[in-house]
């Protein structure tokens, strides 16, 4: 009998408590879902499909956002959190994100300009030529017609048949280096020091001779502030953003006390 | 009973990861992506730009375990012009940049290898692992690991891949829609981070005007079973937009399920190519009648293989897939840098049929004769597939395919200890270069030239060939300044399809220039490919040379030049300077024209001869040349295919 009674005393004592747990945890069992989280969904779901969401679609994007709230509240109660080292790794990673989002004080000239100063060789040019030219073929000739054609220019004035060149007639800004990959090493020594705006030549390439017309060179230099500004601004961001990344994790950490096992050896 | 359902809940959210082959994530930075101006070099007759697009660096799970630690970013370095060193210290530098590159790391396990080595990790801590314990720590990083790192590579890895991790590493596989994470030796996570750091680089390194890069990956699917073929191909996605995680062979090994997934995500909006490579070592497989499961091919499957895999790798390190001297008996050049085993069962001979492209392109023609569809038609570029995150495209300046080769000892070029190394190895070729004719050199314009296969593919040097194709070709004065634009005006450029009545022969403009560092060009070569739907049907062959150099003259009826007298010398690689032209070009109409047989046509240019980089290596080390690889090549390179269709068929 005394059994009985106490088996049936135990049943009651946990029908009460789990009514306790029931109703306790029902009051964060409100689930309200604002037009802006839908809308937003909704956005996303448009631009990965293609097209806006019908009836059908919206029903789908709800349910989902609705029971992914539900498991995640339960999740929470469970302690599914603690001690997940994915989880860890993703919140360690939006305190990142979020540190890079936050605006910095936008720079002042000054020390933009003092940063392009202390960087001055990842921004220094080479000499960059433009030009147009006059093809003629080795195989053909192409000296002896190369010296006429100069003449008839500088004379009459008109421009001479040449041959066709593979890779076209005009070339603006040019380095040295990309002028070797179309004419060979070397060819572009031939303009460094010429006139501009005036056929000149002939010049000999690995595929017979050339009349060359200069219009510009701009001769290798330091650049100076405002034509690099936009690009010294994005390094410059970038820069500061690693650094204040980098001082205030270093901040963070005098705040702690971090203990490591002073017997640790590494095998 | 509660507690197990409340874990079943924990479990799907961590689920939340699943179908992460299907999410699209941006990786562009919008101050330097968004521009839609065109760049300083637009040219609507189009530039020629050189590239490779397919390297890989150390987050390939091969690259890795046999050493190589340099990173994507410093792939991209190398291609602008940087030398670098790889981790066994071999100096690499290219003789000039490229003008666009991708780093294609194998999807499956990439970035995961690592784990297995750094001993901090979870998986290291497997009992597989042990043996990749610091593979690639500094003291490690030297020749005398080669036999190891041969062993863990063959061996070892494939076991512990197949090792099956524990129940909650199946459950998690199961909810999240990826095998992968099944296995004991997976990582999730570093495999994500490795594909964000692969999307990142070729971000940061994107710069239009100036150089091209692509987000992508290879897809590779091997058997190893004894008739077992490879399908390997590289997926490039036209976007700062890439796929969460890559869609693999743990995914699938039937490439048609790698054109489905890519057909789903450009309904997303995420527009991707996939070349195919090594078709050589398929063993018959690339280019199969069949689809996978054995069904005969039909006109759905020829949609969808060349809506999404319109392009080839011609040429690369592991051999060229050009054709096969059983293949083309008639061919005197087919015999080119062949590499006769198979992949991932390397001491396997790979049956020719089915596995190059020729052959492919003649077999293509029949089954559109037979209303089932042109599976294959094909444009053609090289590319390298280095393991070393950098390209070797120079006989004389050959460092090998992974750190591991980067002495001549161990590529069997010399021999050890007086035995020459794997015959294999000596194959590889200095090769793979991509050429495109694009408007500028923006990642949009080079992806619309591969899909329209405005391309060549070069073994290694820069060769500069246009191609063109027309019924009123003859009429344009080949010396006229503006002949490019008079080509495009009446014609239609390489990788085009060439409508006609099927009454009049086509013709074809060819113009090349030699490589400004490579040798002179020796001849110029048409390859024509039919169907012969008489009686006979039969597919048809032949190859006429086009244009001569030295003032040669074809003869008409062997179709060939006359040999140019280009020698090579064999004590210190010098070659005549007095042979070979620097440019070639020539209008040529096809003399064995048949009214109603449709065709293809394409190019191939051949250098005079020059050393093979084998030949360099013995040369330099005062050594024997290895006498069972060719001792000297002809450099050359193919365009893509014009294909003479007729209107309306009978």
């Amino acid at each position: 009998m005394t059994k009985k009674l106490l088996s049936f005393l135990c049943i009651g004592l946990a029908i009460l408590l789990l009514d306790i747990w029931f109703d306790s945890s029902n009051q964060d069992k409100n689930i309200v879902l604002y037009d802006d989280e839908i809308l937003s969904l909704i956005e996303i779901w448009t631009a990965q499909v293609g097209r806006p969401p019908n009836e059908e679609d919206l029903k789908g994007i709800i349910n989902q956002l609705v029971e992914e709230e539900i498991l995640y509240r339960e999740a929470l109660k469970l302690g599914l959190d603690k001690d997940d080292i994915i989880i860890k790794r993703r919140l360690a990673q939006k305190i990142g994100f979020l540190k890079q989002e936050e605006q910095s004080v936008p720079p002042t000239e000054l020390q933009l300009k003092q940063y392009f100063e202390s960087m001055e060789a990842e921004y220094f040019m080479d000499t960059r030529f433009s030009f147009t030219h006059l093809y003629f073929s080795k195989e053909k000739k192409g000296a002896e017609r190369a010296l006429n054609s100069l003449k008839q220019l500088r004379n009459l004035d008109t421009i001479p048949d040449s041959d066709p060149f593979l890779v076209g007639k005009n070339f603006l800004n040019k380095t040295a280096k990309q002028i070797a990959r179309d004419f060979g090493e070397g060819f572009s020594n031939n303009l460094i020091e010429a006139e501009t705006g005036r056929w000149i030549g002939p010049f000999k390439s690995i595929y017979g001779s050339h009349l060359v017309k200069i219009s510009k060179v701009v001769k290798a230099r330091k650049p100076n502030y405002d034509e690099v500004k936009k690009a010294v601004l994005l390094d410059y961001l970038l820069e500061k953003k690693q650094t204040e990344m980098r001082s205030y994790i270093e901040e963070l950490k005098n705040q702690y006390d971090v203990q490591i096992n002073p017997k640790f050896n590494y095998p | 009973m509660f507690r197990v359902v409340f874990i079943i809940f924990g479990l799907l959210i961590l689920s939340s990861c699943s179908n992460d082959h299907l999410t699209i994530e941006d990786h562009s930075t919008p101050d330097k992506d968004v521009s839609n101006e065109r760049t300083e070099d637009y040219n609507q007759y189009r530039n020629v730009y050189f590239g490779d697009t397919h390297i890989h660096t150390t987050f390939s799970f091969d690259a890795y375990l046999l050493g190589n630690m340099n990173t994507p970013d410093e792939a991209y370095r190398y291609a602008k012009g940087e030398g670098m060193k790889n981790s066994f210290g071999i100096d690499m530098k290219i003789r000039e940049p490229l003008d666009f590159y991708a780093v294609t790391d194998h999807g499956f396990w990439m970035g995961v290898v690592d784990e297995w080595a750094d001993t901090t990790t979870e998986l290291s801590k497997h009992p597989l692992a042990k043996p990749y314990h610091n593979i690639n720590s500094p003291e490690n990083l030297n020749f005398d690991t080669g036999i190891k790192r041969i062993a863990l590579f063959r061996q070892y890895a494939g076991q512990f891949v197949q090792t099956r991790g524990g129940y909650w590493k199946l459950f998690k596989a199961w909810l999240a829609n990826d095998v992968s994470i099944a296995s004991a030796a997976f990582d999730y996570d570093a495999h994500r981070e490795a594909w964000t750091e692969v999307a990142k680089a070729a971000q940061k390194h994107n710069d239009p005007g100036n150089f091209t890069t692509f987000i992508g990956y290879e897809w590779t699917s091997a058997f190893l079973q004894p008739d077992g073929g490879a399908y390997h191909r590289n997926v490039l996605f036209n976007s700062s937009k890439a796929p969460k995680r890559p869609f693999t062979r743990m995914d699938s090994q039937n490439p048609e399920d790698l054109w489905t997934w890519m057909d789903t995500m450009r309904d997303k909006g995420l527009d991707s190519l996939a070349i195919l490579h090594n078709s050589n070592q398929s063993n018959g497989q690339a280019f199969r009648l069949a689809y996978f499961d054995g069904r005969p091919l039909d006109q759905a499957y020829a949609e969808q293989r060349m809506r999404n895999e319109p392009m080839v790798e011609i040429t690369q390190i592991k051999g060229t897939s050009e054709t096969h001297p059983r293949l083309s008996p008639n061919d005197e050049w087919a015999g080119f840098e062949i590499l006769n085993t198979r992949k991932g069962k390397t001491n396997f001979y790979s049956s020719p049929p089915g596995s190059y492209v020729r052959e492919a392109l003649m077999n293509g023609m029949a089954l559109e004769r037979e209303d089932r569809g042109n599976p294959f038609k094909l444009g053609f570029i090289g590319s390298s597939d280095n393991h070393n995150s950098s390209g070797s495209y120079e006989e004389d300046n050959y460092f090998g395919t992974t750190p591991l080769t980067g002495i001549p000892e161990v590529r069997a070029s010399i021999p050890l200890n007086g035995v020459y190394g794997e015959m294999r190895t000596a194959q590889f070729g200095a090769s793979g270069l991509a050429g495109v004719w694009a408007e500028e050199n923006t990642r949009a314009a080079i992806f619309n030239a591969l899909r329209r296969k405005e391309t060549f593919g070069t073994s290694g040097n820069r060769i500069k060939l246009r191609f063109f194709g027309g019924f009123d070709l003859s009429s344009i004065d080949l010396d006229s300044e503006d002949l490019a634009k008079r080509a495009y005006g009446k014609g239609v450029p390489m990788g085009s399809d060439l409508m006609g009545q099927g009454t009049k022969a086509p013709s074809f403009i060819v113009w090349a220039q030699s490589d400004s560092y490579g040798a002179p060009l020796q001849r110029i070569q048409i390859i024509k490919g039919w169907y012969d739907h008489g009686y006979r049907k039969e597919t048809r062959e032949k190859i006429y040379d086009v244009a001569c150099s030295d003032g040669l003259e074809v003869d008409p009826t062997t179709q060939r030049c006359p040999d140019n007298g280009a020698k090579v010398n064999l004590t210190n690689c010098a070659i005549s300077n007095d042979k070979g032209a620097s440019e070639l070009k020539s209008v040529w109409t096809d003399p064995d024209f048949e009214s109603g047989v449709e065709a293809f046509y394409y190019v191939r240019v051949l250098e005079n001869p020059t050393c093979r980089w084998t030949t360099w290596d013995a040369i330099r080390t005062g050594n024997k040349i290895r006498p069972e690889v060719d001792i000297t090549i002809q450099e050359r390179a193919w365009s893509s295919p014009i294909w003479y269709k007729i209107n309306q068929l009978f």
